[in-house]
């Protein structure tokens, strides 16, 4: 075939140039360490990588999610913690009431310890966090237990609902409650200590006997609660660690499709350039050759 | 037989080789001259005139181009098709890196973001800080779909302007070439070959056939007629024009029309085609797509919204996206004025209520896309996957076209291309032939020396 002249410079230059392009692209994915950087550089691998990337985000969404649920079930559980504590000793002065030998002076006295006991009783039903009510269901703006006369109620009403308060922890809509609605569980406790603080008042040494056994109902489910709320916060926990394992296998893919491999690039990186080095010279060499050096 | 006679014949040699000499020269010369062709100069013996029949010498019988006629029918056909393959693969190449994938700031991202900004609410939504977070994800992601919205059309538009200079081109091909013809044509006569303006006339048909596909003809006058899906574009010296005229029927984009007739001027490849294709199909197609995935999540979250209620527990039914898909949406202007509209709560007067953000999250999941077998995000991610793989091959092949259209010009480079090794061996014969006849014209000279100075 005969060569002409502007068909060898423009291979050669086109050689050049194709290196050139093959030796930036190979820079470029050094220098951000990125296989893919638009969709066409992979586009099925994009596909995964994008799904794989809200995955992730999804993950670190729920996990962000547990650590909420974990904070709101820990709240409720140290608040049950202090009820029981306030129970336990209602209890042993429940106990104490209904011994025969004591006379009526000493029940009013118990009688006003129990009234303590029940105010106390009523603020932890009433406890907030971050201007939330904790017990209130839905109604976390208003405090949700208002006694009908303050300091000695008669009654405790309760104005909260029975809204739930859940967390979205994991795929599938998997969520855990997180709130206790006061009104199964505090009211009997409430109207317990009311009618134990009149029993005692009353000096009804029968009914403060009756009243013990009822102070030790509300604990046992004082205690159920308690159990309630440590199931949730294993639940939340194995959730977590699926989680966390998930994204360790979420981001060695989006890393497999996305991430330059390091040393793969770098044999790259010499490839090219000695493919370019080697068009190089061929331009130098070839371009030189002349019938007119021999001419003189 | 007169002495005189191979004094003519010799001096005849000394002028032809010149002239070829000559040839060599203008063969140099135009060694970087892009669309030249090497021409040769084609010598012939004299026939012998009178008794004894000795030749007459040698002269020039013509000076042509090299040239492989079927080469340039290759190579234009070819221009044609990665004419067109080149400009959809630039226009592509531009729309899939609008869409921001998939880097941070992505629509991907933005999407997720907004839903996981409803998880957040669903944690507190008595939280002001969550109820902020919610509209900022949400502008972003409007705004950002607004973005490639605009992108796709802005792409339109510029291969609508550039249909309109690419029929200017055409226009200014068509009257350059008629013009050739027409001067081809009077030295034709003369018998001139018109080598130099045939050339140029080559190169203007290389061009043209870049822009559109053509069919040409070569007369035996030397002239070519031009045609573009059968209509003359150039006949002899005469060439038709086209122009462009805006159709209201499609977004005042232009139409390309013959101005003999006003008839729509079809292309089948070419820049033009590729152009047309990309404005009217192909982004079209893919702009629908888009606001079809947009569109589903303004109303899907404004319905699931709507039914909700805000912070007061009492503000209900209002939307949460202004707009209808990505030319406008927005997150409406009411919601971000008082965030406490934000419907996060299914019940009225319950504050703690989340389940109405738990609700909206949950859409991220809804199959409620291509007859309800897609989320959100498998839609998406089917339309970005698809544009990057028409991407890559419309480059593939634009790519490979271009090959093919270098080693077609290789092919025909190899036969008109100029060879400096060889213009130099030419030059040497033409040169050594220069001075044998000079020789012999100083031998005929010694001997009519020899005949009329010492011939007593």
């Amino acid at each position: 075939m005969r060569i002409s002249h502007q068909s060898v410079a423009q291979r050669l230059m086109r050689e050049i140039a194709t290196g050139q392009q093959a030796l930036f692209e190979t820079q470029e994915q050094l220098a951000s360490g990125k296989k893919i950087s638009k969709p066409s550089d992979d586009p099925f691998g994009l596909s995964r990588t994008l799904a794989a990337r809200s995955d992730r985000d999804l993950s670190a969404q729920w996990q962000r999610n547990i650590t909420v649920a974990e904070d709101d079930l820990g709240l409720s559980e140290a608040l049950l913690g202090n009820l029981g504590d306030l129970l336990q000793r209602s209890q042993e002065l429940a106990t104490q009431g209904a011994n025969g030998a004591l006379t009526g002076d000493a029940r009013q006295q118990i009688g006003l310890e129990i009234s303590r006991l029940l105010t106390e009783a009523v603020a932890i039903g009433n406890s907030s966090f971050g201007g939330r009510y904790l017990f209130a269901g839905h109604q976390t703006g208003t405090p949700p237990f208002v006694e009908d006369i303050p300091g000695a109620p008669t009654v405790v009403n309760y104005v909260g609902d029975a809204g739930s308060i859940e967390r979205e922890i994991g795929p599938g809509g998997e969520r855990i409650r997180v709130n206790i609605t006061g009104a199964g569980l505090f009211n009997g406790i409430y109207s317990t200590l009311i009618q134990l603080r009149d029993d005692l008042n009353a000096n009804d040494q029968a009914a403060v006997n009756l009243g013990s056994g009822a102070v030790s109902a509300d604990l046992d489910r004082v205690i159920e609660a308690r159990g309630d709320i440590g199931a949730k916060m294993r639940q939340a926990g194995v959730a977590r660690d699926r989680l966390e394992d998930g994204e360790l296998r979420l981001q060695s893919l989006i890393a497999g499709f996305e991430e330059a491999d390091l040393a793969e690039s770098l044999v790259d990186l010499q490839m090219r350039d000695t493919a370019l080095n080697a068009a190089l010279g061929a331009v130098a060499r070839t371009l030189n050759t002349s019938l007119l050096d021999f001419l003189r | 037989m007169a002495i005189s006679v191979g004094l003519n014949t010799a001096m005849r040699a000394l002028l032809t080789q010149q002239a070829a000499m000559d040839v060599t020269s203008h063969n140099v010369a135009n060694l970087n001259t892009i669309g030249y062709t090497r021409q040769r100069a084609h010598l012939e013996a004299v026939s012998p005139v009178g008794m004894p029949p000795v030749g007459g010498g040698v002269e020039i019988q013509s000076v042509e181009r090299v040239r492989d006629l079927f080469m340039d029918l290759q190579l234009r056909m070819e221009s044609s098709a990665e004419g067109s393959f080149r400009v959809q693969a630039d226009s592509l190449a531009l729309a899939e890196v609008s869409l921001g994938e998939p880097n941070e700031g992505g629509i991907r991202q933005l999407m997720s973001s907004f839903f996981n900004a409803w998880r957040d609410l669903a944690n507190a939504p008595e939280e002001s800080a969550a109820r902020q977070a919610v509209i900022q994800t949400g502008s972003s992601f409007s705004l950002a779909a607004q973005r490639v919205d605009r992108t796709f059309n802005a792409l339109r538009d510029d291969a609508n302007d550039r249909v309109a200079l690419l029929v200017d081109e055409v226009n200014t091909i068509g009257s350059e070439i008629a013009a050739l013809n027409s001067q081809i044509m009077t030295l034709r006569v003369t018998g001139d070959a018109a080598s130099d303006l045939t050339d140029r006339r080559d190169l203007a048909l290389d061009r043209l056939a870049q822009i559109s596909d053509i069919h040409y003809v070569e007369r035996d006058n030397g002239t070519v007629d031009i045609y573009i899906a059968g209509r003359a574009l150039v006949s002899g010296n005469v060439s038709n024009q086209l122009y462009v005229d805006p159709d209201i029927a499609n977004s005042n984009y232009f139409d390309v029309k013959w101005t003999a007739d006003n008839s729509l001027a079809q292309f089948s490849s070419g820049e033009i085609q590729g152009l047309l294709i990309q404005r009217d199909t192909d982004l079209p197609s893919r702009i629908a797509d888009f606001n079809t995935f947009v569109a589903q999540i303004v109303t899907d979250v404004n319905a699931v919204h709507a039914a909700g209620f805000g912070a007061d527990g009492i503000a209900t039914g209002n939307n949460f996206f202004s707009g209808t898909d990505a030319t406008d949406v927005l997150v409406d202007a009411a919601i971000v004025a008082a965030p406490t509209l934000l419907a996060a709560a299914t019940l009225p007067a319950a504050p703690g209520d989340s389940s109405n953000a738990h609700a909206i999250a949950d859409l991220q999941f809804a199959q409620n896309l291509s007859a309800g077998t897609q989320s959100y995000e498998a839609f998406y991610g089917g339309l970005v996957t698809t544009l990057g793989t028409d991407a890559r091959d419309t480059r593939a092949v634009a790519e490979s076209q271009q090959l093919l259209l270098a080693q077609i010009d290789g092919f025909r480079q190899s036969v008109s291309g100029v060879n400096l090794d060889e213009e130099m061996v030419q030059m040497v014969q033409y040169q050594r032939a220069y001075e044998a006849a000079s020789q012999i014209i100083r031998k005929i000279d010694e001997m009519l020396d020899q005949l009329i100075n010492r011939t007593i």
